[in-house]
C-alpha cells in the first residue's frame, strides 16, 4: 500500500465479489439485449457486385449495400418525379440501380458509390440510399494519378 | 529542399522523442536527476523539431510547391490562402503531423519541472507521452509521411473539394485533434501513476483539468463536424452514423464517464480504479478512432480514406498498449481500491455509477455496432453491416435513462441523500408531468414523443432549478467578506456551476435532437419561376435565378420568398454552383433559422434554359436548440477547470504540495 497519500479514501475489506459479479452481468445483460433486439430490421448485407449476382435469386428482396464505379454515361435523371436511374461496376459486372429521389453532387463517371435497397426480381436495384464515396475527402491519391497529373 | 528539412526534422523528432522516453525511464531506476532533467528537455527539443515539420508543410502548402505529393493533391493555385492553410489537415498524413504536434505541446506540461508530483511518477508519465510520441513520429516517417517528392513538378495542383471549402472545415479539424491529443496526457499520467506507484492529490488534480480540457476540444470538434454535416447537402443530415462519425463520439462518451469519476475520486476517494481503466480506454479509444478513419477496416464510410498500412501499425499498437495497461492495471489494483464506491443508491456515487454504466454501455453498443461488419467478416465471411436504424434505437432508451439522471443527480448528495432534499425532485418532476400533460393532449404529439419532451423537461428543470438555488446561495455568501468564505467551498461551487450548465446544455440539445428526429419535413420539388410549394406552415416560392461567371466557378443564385400567413417574412439565396476544379454541381444552403424552427433550402438542379429548378425544402424543427445546448460544452468546461483565483485558495493549493 505504498505512497497512496489520497485523503478521501478509508481503507475497507474486500468488496464482495458477487456484487460486482451480479451489477457487471446485469449491465453485460442489459447492454447485449438492447444490442440484439436493435438488430432487427437495421442488417445490411454489405456485398461486392460480384457477390450480389453470384447469389442469383436469393438475393432477391434482401437488404443489401453495395459499391460500386459509377458508369457517367448511363445516369437519367427526371427531376420532375425525381427519379435517377444509372449503372454501377465493378468486376466486370454492371448493376442498374433506380432511385427515387435527387441526384447527388459529383455524382459523376468514375465515382465511387454506395447504394443501400433491394434486388427486385427484375434485376434492377431499388436503392432508399445512394451515397457517394467522396473521391477527395481525405483520401490520398495512389501516385498512378499523380503521374497521370504530370503527363497532363 | 523545404521538403527534405521537412523530413529531416520528423526523423531526428522521433529520435528525441526515443531518447526522452528512455532517459526518463532510466533517470528514474538509475536515481539520476540529470537524466531526468535531460528528458524534459527532450520534450522540448520533440516539440521544436515537430513544430518544424508543420511550418515546412505549411510553407509548401502556401508556397504551393506543387513538386510535394501532399501539396500537389491538397491545393490549387485557385484556392484562397485560409484554405490552402487548412489544407495542413486536409489529408491523413498532414492530420497526423499536426495531431503529433498538438500530443508534442501537451507534453511539455507533463514534462514541466516545477511541477511537485511525486517525481518517479512524473518520469513515467513523461516516458508514456514521449513513447506516444515517438510512435506517431514512426508512422510520419514510414509508412505516412507528407513529404514525398513527385519525379517532377506539376503544373498546378488537384486543389480541395469544395465540400471542404467551408469554415468549419477550418475549425472542425483541429478541434477534433486537440481533442484525441489532449486525452493522451490523462493517459500519460495515469500510466505514470500506475507505473510510480503513486496517486496524488495534485497528481488527481491535473489529471481531471486535463480530462476537462480534452473533452471540451472533442466535444467542441464533434459538434463542429455536425453543424458542417448539417450545412452540406451532400452529407446528408447532421448525424448519419456513419463509422467515422461513430469513431469521434465513442471515445467522447468514455470521456464523459471519465470526467465523473474522477470528481468523485477527487470528492470522496472513490472510482479510482474505473477512472484509471476510462482515463487509458479514452486514449485508446481515440487512436481506434483514427484507425477507423485511415483504414477503413469497416467499409462502406462515407468519408473514404485511403487504405495504408498506417492501419497495420496502429492496430499494433492499439493490441501491445491495451495489454500492457491492463497488466499495470491490474497490478496496482490493491493501490486503486478505495472506500465502498456507494453506501446508498439514493446518492451522487448511486447516480453517477449508474450514469457512467450508460455512458459506457452506449459507447460499446456503438462501438460493436460500427464494427459489427469487421465480426461477420471474420467469422461468417459475409461482411453485415448496422444502418442507422440500429444506432438509432440503442441510443433512445439510454438517452432518455440518461437525461432522467442528469435532472436528478444534481439533487442527490454524496453518501446519502436525506428526505428532505428529495422534496427538491418536486420541480421538475411537476415540469415533467406538466409537459406530458400538455403535450399527450396535443392531436400532433405521439405518446413516443410525449414522453421524450416529457422527460427533457424534467432534465431542463432540474438543471436550472439547481443552478438557481446556487446561484441564490452565493448571494447570501457575498454578503459576507468574500474571504471570510471557505476556500474549497468557493472552488467547488464554481465546478457546480459548470456541472449544471453542462447539465442543462445536454437537455437542450436533446430537445433539438428529439425535434429533428421526430418532425422534420423534407420536399423535394421542381418550381417553375413564381411557383410555391408549402411545407409545415412555410410558403416557399422561386422567384428569380441569376448568374454569373467567376474564374474558379459558375456561380447560380436562386431567389426565394419565404412566406407564412400570407406575409412575407424572409428572402432566401440558394445557391448552385458550377466548380470547374471537380467539373460539377455543388449546392450552398439557405436557412432561416429561428429558436421555434430551420427551414433549409437548397437547389439540386436547373433545367435547360433555367426555366426551373428543383429545390429540396426541409423544415426541422427546435433544431438552433441543437447547436445551442451543445455549444455550452464551452462555458461548461471553462468553469469547471478556470484555476481558483482567491488568493488564500492559491497559497492553500501551493501549501499542499511543497513536500519533495
Amino acid at each position: 500500500m505504498r505512497g497512496v497519500t489520497d485523503g478521501g479514501a478509508d481503507r475497507r475489506p474486500d468488496r464482495p465479489l458477487w456484487k460486482v459479479l451480479v451489477i457487471s452481468l446485469v449491465a453485460a445483460a442489459a447492454t447485449i439485449y438492447l444490442i440484439a433486439s436493435s438488430m432487427q430490421g437495421a442488417v445490411l448485407y454489405a456485398l461486392t457486385i460480384p457477390e450480389l449476382v453470384a447469389r442469383g435469386s436469393a438475393a432477391i428482396g434482401q437488404a443489401v449495400r453495395v459499391q460500386g464505379t459509377l458508369v457517367g454515361r448511363s445516369v437519367v435523371y427526371d427531376a420532375s418525379r425525381p427519379l435517377l436511374a444509372f449503372e454501377l461496376r465493378d468486376g466486370g459486372y454492371t448493376l442498374r440501380v433506380e432511385y427515387m429521389g435527387a441526384r447527388p453532387e459529383m455524382f459523376r463517371d468514375g465515382a465511387q458509390v454506395i447504394v443501400e435497397g433491394r434486388l427486385r426480381p427484375d434485376s434492377v436495384f431499388e436503392a432508399q440510399a445512394v451515397l457517394l464515396k467522396c473521391p477527395s475527402r481525405y483520401e490520398s491519391a495512389g501516385p498512378a494519378d499523380a503521374a497521370e497529373a504530370q503527363r497532363r | 529542399m523545404i521538403a527534405e528539412a521537412g523530413r529531416a526534422a520528423l526523423l531526428l523528432a522521433l529520435a528525441m522523442a526515443t531518447y526522452g522516453a528512455a532517459a526518463a525511464v532510466l533517470g528514474m531506476r538509475w536515481q539520476r536527476p540529470g537524466l531526468l532533467q535531460s528528458a524534459r528537455r527532450a520534450s522540448l527539443a520533440t516539440f521544436g523539431l515537430v513544430s518544424l515539420a508543420v511550418v515546412a508543410l505549411a510553407g509548401l502548402l502556401l508556397g504551393r510547391d506543387y513538386q510535394v505529393l501532399y501539396v500537389y493533391e491538397h491545393v490549387s493555385s485557385s484556392l484562397s490562402t485560409l484554405y490552402a492553410a487548412s489544407a495542413l489537415w486536409a489529408g491523413p498524413e498532414g492530420s497526423l503531423l499536426v495531431w503529433l504536434w498538438l500530443v508534442s505541446f501537451c507534453a511539455l506540461f507533463v514534462g514541466r519541472s516545477r511541477w511537485a508530483w511525486a517525481r518517479e511518477v512524473q518520469a513515467y508519465s513523461l516516458a508514456a507521452i514521449s513513447l506516444t510520441q515517438g510512435f506517431s513520429a514512426l508512422v510520419l516517417c514510414t509508412v505516412s509521411t507528407p513529404f514525398i517528392l513527385l519525379p517532377a513538378r506539376a503544373a498546378d495542383g488537384r486543389g480541395l473539394n469544395p465540400l471542404l471549402e467551408n469554415l468549419a472545415m477550418v475549425f472542425h479539424p483541429p478541434a477534433l485533434l486537440a481533442g484525441y491529443a489532449a486525452y493522451a496526457v490523462p493517459f500519460a499520467y495515469v500510466v505514470g501513476a500506475l507505473i510510480g506507484g503513486r496517486f496524488d492529490r495534485q497528481w488527481l488534480r491535473s489529471l481531471r483539468g486535463w480530462s476537462l480540457v480534452a473533452w471540451a476540444a472533442l466535444g467542441l470538434g464533434i459538434l463542429i463536424g455536425a453543424r458542417w454535416a448539417y450545412l452540406e447537402p451532400a452529407w446528408g443530415g447532421f448525424w448519419t452514423w456513419d463509422p467515422v462519425e461513430n469513431a469521434s463520439l465513442i471515445p467522447w462518451l468514455a470521456g464523459t464517464a471519465l470526467l465523473h469519476v474522477v470528481a468523485a475520486w477527487e470528492r470522496r476517494g472513490v472510482f479510482r480504479m474505473s477512472a484509471a481503466a476510462l482515463a487509458i480506454g479514452t486514449f485508446l479509444l481515440c487512436m481506434l478512432g483514427t484507425l477507423i478513419a485511415r483504414a477503413d477496416p469497416v467499409g462502406g464510410s462515407l468519408h473514404s480514406f485511403a487504405p495504408s498500412q498506417a492501419g497495420y501499425l496502429v492496430g499494433g499498437y492499439l493490441v501491445v498498449a491495451a495489454l500492457a495497461c491492463t497488466w499495470l492495471l491490474l497490478r496496482r489494483r490493491r493501490e486503486l481500491r478505495g472506500a465502498e464506491a456507494v453506501e446508498q443508491a439514493l446518492s451522487r456515487e448511486g447516480a453517477i455509477l449508474v450514469g457512467n454504466l450508460l455512458l459506457v454501455g452506449l459507447a460499446v453498443a456503438i462501438l460493436l455496432g460500427t464494427l459489427f461488419p469487421v465480426f461477420t467478416q471474420a467469422l461468417w465471411g459475409v461482411r453485415i453491416t448496422l444502418g442507422g436504424a440500429f444506432f438509432e434505437r440503442v441510443s433512445r432508451p439510454l438517452a432518455l435513462a440518461g437525461l432522467l439522471l442528469l435532472g436528478l443527480a444534481p439533487l442527490l448528495s454524496w453518501r446519502r441523500t436525506e428526505a428532505e432534499v428529495l422534496r427538491l425532485v418536486l420541480v421538475p418532476v411537476g415540469a415533467g408531468l406538466g409537459t406530458w400533460l400538455v403535450l399527450a393532449g396535443m392531436r400532433r404529439f405521439s405518446a413516443p414523443a410525449a414522453l421524450a419532451f416529457a422527460v427533457i423537461a424534467f432534465a431542463a428543470a432540474g438543471s436550472v432549478q439547481e443552478l438557481l438555488r446556487s446561484v441564490s446561495a452565493w448571494q447570501r455568501l457575498g454578503s459576507v467578506a468574500p474571504w471570510a468564505v471557505e476556500a474549497g467551498h468557493l472552488r467547488t461551487n464554481r465546478r457546480r456551476y459548470g456541472m449544471l450548465v453542462a447539465h442543462l446544455g445536454a437537455a437542450i440539445l436533446a430537445a433539438g435532437v428529439a425535434g429533428h428526429g421526430l418532425y422534420s419535413i423534407e420536399r423535394e420539388v421542381t418550381l417553375q419561376r413564381g411557383e410555391s410549394v408549402t411545407v409545415g406552415p412555410y410558403e416557399v416560392r422561386f422567384e428569380a435565378l441569376s448568374s454569373e461567371i467567376l474564374p474558379a466557378k459558375e456561380r447560380h443564385v436562386a431567389t426565394v420568398g419565404v412566406y407564412a400567413g400570407g406575409r412575407r417574412i424572409a428572402t432566401l439565396r440558394p445557391e448552385y454552383n458550377y466548380h470547374h476544379s471537380v467539373r460539377d454541381y455543388v449546392a450552398e444552403v439557405a436557412l432561416r433559422s429561428t429558436l421555434r424552427d430551420d427551414l433549409y433550402v437548397a437547389v439540386t438542379g436547373i433545367a435547360e434554359g433555367a426555366s426551373s429548378a428543383t429545390f429540396r425544402v426541409r423544415l426541422h424543427p427546435l433544431m438552433l436548440w441543437l447547436w445551442v445546448g451543445g455549444a455550452a460544452i464551452l462555458p461548461a468546461a471553462a468553469l469547471a477547470v478556470w484555476p481558483a483565483k482567491h488568493p488564500s485558495l492559491r497559497a492553500a493549493a501551493a501549501g499542499g504540495v511543497r513536500r519533495r
